[in-house]
């Protein structure tokens, strides 16, 4: 009897403490509540789009830096501009209200040997151009073996107007496996370090003739 | 009291359904018979102007004429060709360079009469130097289309070109995207949209 009555008086005692104790608790956990979905709605912002998924992995360099992506390294080591490209056998002449931008450019591999993709230049307003198919690959740095241990030097030209030239930079990339697509491919992205006045000379002073194949 | 009225019920019941049934169900077959609720397919495409701008997405397109030509084999083996060449100047409106011979081609869905190349059809830019195919963003770019004429064919007098255009398509959640011919769905099959009919006088060949 009494153990049935201090069970039955207990509760109502306990549920009086738990309640004003779960009064405090209710706006505490409320709070929290709010702050932890507030905490991973504001976190979906951060989720990459598809576009970043899908986009490489960019190390960033100047011109004549060796910029290393693990893969591959890459260097630019000069630039010019030319009117018509002499490749031994034609002259090929750039188009009207264009020229041909010459990237000298240099590349080595720390283990697999490899290809690179035809280079890219990519504008300041975001477009990319891609080096022009006029000039045989053969004849560009995409031909060669990038082998480990050495430095392959080469060119890429790309046909271009003059607005695509200040701020422009050339992309460096490495193909992808042809069975499987790999994701975060890496890509060398080199500052051609091209200012307003820079990049008018190279437009209006253009060399009437870039021989093709010379060696320096 | 409640007989009369329950009476009456049983009265105009046996009508009143039937007939709403039917009138609904003769709506129905009529819709149905007509072609459902969907939109009626416009069966005239808009007729396309020359030389004006014609926005098909990933390109900004004129066409500017039609002829006939024959080209000189490169090597001296080979005979020369006769083509129908279509000339059109693109500008490649996305951000990266496009292919002539596939991305822009691919928007000229039909040509009328038909020409049915056997090698195809092959799209070039023409420079000084030889063919180029890349259409290089923000650049307008001439175009040439060359459907190849089967020798002693006669080439029609003029021709149509159902044109489409180009969408930018990506995944929610995965990397793909791209630009691809825009296609509707018709009657369970993927065709690509028509964005208009062009109608060009075919030059006659020069003769020299």
């Amino acid at each position: 009897m009494t153990a049935t009555d201090q069970r039955r008086s207990a509760p109502p005692r306990q549920s009086r403490r738990s309640s004003r104790k779960g009064g405090g608790s209710k706006v505490l956990n409320a709070v929290v509540g709010l702050a932890l979905a507030g905490g991973a709605i504001g976190l979906q912002t951060l989720m990459l789009t598809s576009e970043q998924l899908g986009a490489p992995l960019t190390y960033t360099g100047a011109v004549k830096d060796e910029v290393d992506t693990g893969r591959f390294s890459a260097r630019v080591d000069s630039i010019s501009s030319a009117r018509a490209i002499d490749v031994g056998d034609k002259t090929i002449e750039a188009a009207k209200d264009q020229v041909f931008l010459v990237v000298q450019a240099a590349a080595t591999v720390p283990k697999e040997p490899l290809h690179l993709q035809p280079a890219e230049l990519l504008t300041d307003d975001g477009k990319r151009f891609a080096a022009t198919d006029r000039i045989e690959k053969a004849k560009t740095l995409s031909n060669p073996w990038i082998q480990p241990g050495w430095w392959s030097s080469g060119l890429f030209v790309f046909e271009v107007p003059a607005s695509t030239l200040p701020g422009a930079r050339a992309v460096f990339s490495i193909p992808t496996s042809i069975f499987y697509g790999e994701p975060y491919m890496p890509e060398v992205e080199v500052d051609l370090g091209l200012d307003d006045a820079a990049a008018q000379r190279l437009f209006t002073a253009p060399k009437d003739v870039y021989q093709l194949g010379d060696k320096r | 009291m409640t007989e009369p009225s329950s009476e009456d019920n049983k009265a105009q019941r046996p009508i009143l359904v039937p007939a709403v049934g039917l009138v609904l169900a003769t709506g129905l077959g009529i819709t149905a018979l007509l072609g459902g609720l969907n939109e009626a397919p416009d069966p005239n495409p808009p007729a396309l102007k020359v030389a004006t701008e014609i926005d098909q997405g990933q390109f900004k397109t004129q066409f500017v004429e039609s002829r006939v030509t024959t080209v000189q084999p490169d090597t001296s083996f080979g005979d020369p060709k006769r083509f129908l060449e279509v000339e059109a100047k693109v500008t490649n409106e996305g951000e990266e360079t496009a292919s002539a011979g596939s991305a822009f081609q691919s928007t000229l869905l039909k040509i009328t009469p038909e020409i049915k190349p056997k090698y195809g059809v092959i799209t070039i830019v023409p420079t000084q130097s030889g063919p180029s195919g890349q259409l290089q963003p923000g650049v307008q770019t001439k175009v040439l289309v060359r459907y190849e004429l089967e020798p002693g064919v006669k080439p029609p007098d003029k021709v149509t070109l159902d044109v489409g255009t180009r969408e930018y398509l990506k995944g929610d959640f995965t990397p793909a995207r791209g630009w691809v011919t825009s296609s509707e769905e018709k009657d369970d099959k993927q065709v690509p949209v028509v964005l208009g009919q062009i109608t060009l006088p075919v030059k006659p060949e020069a003769r020299s």
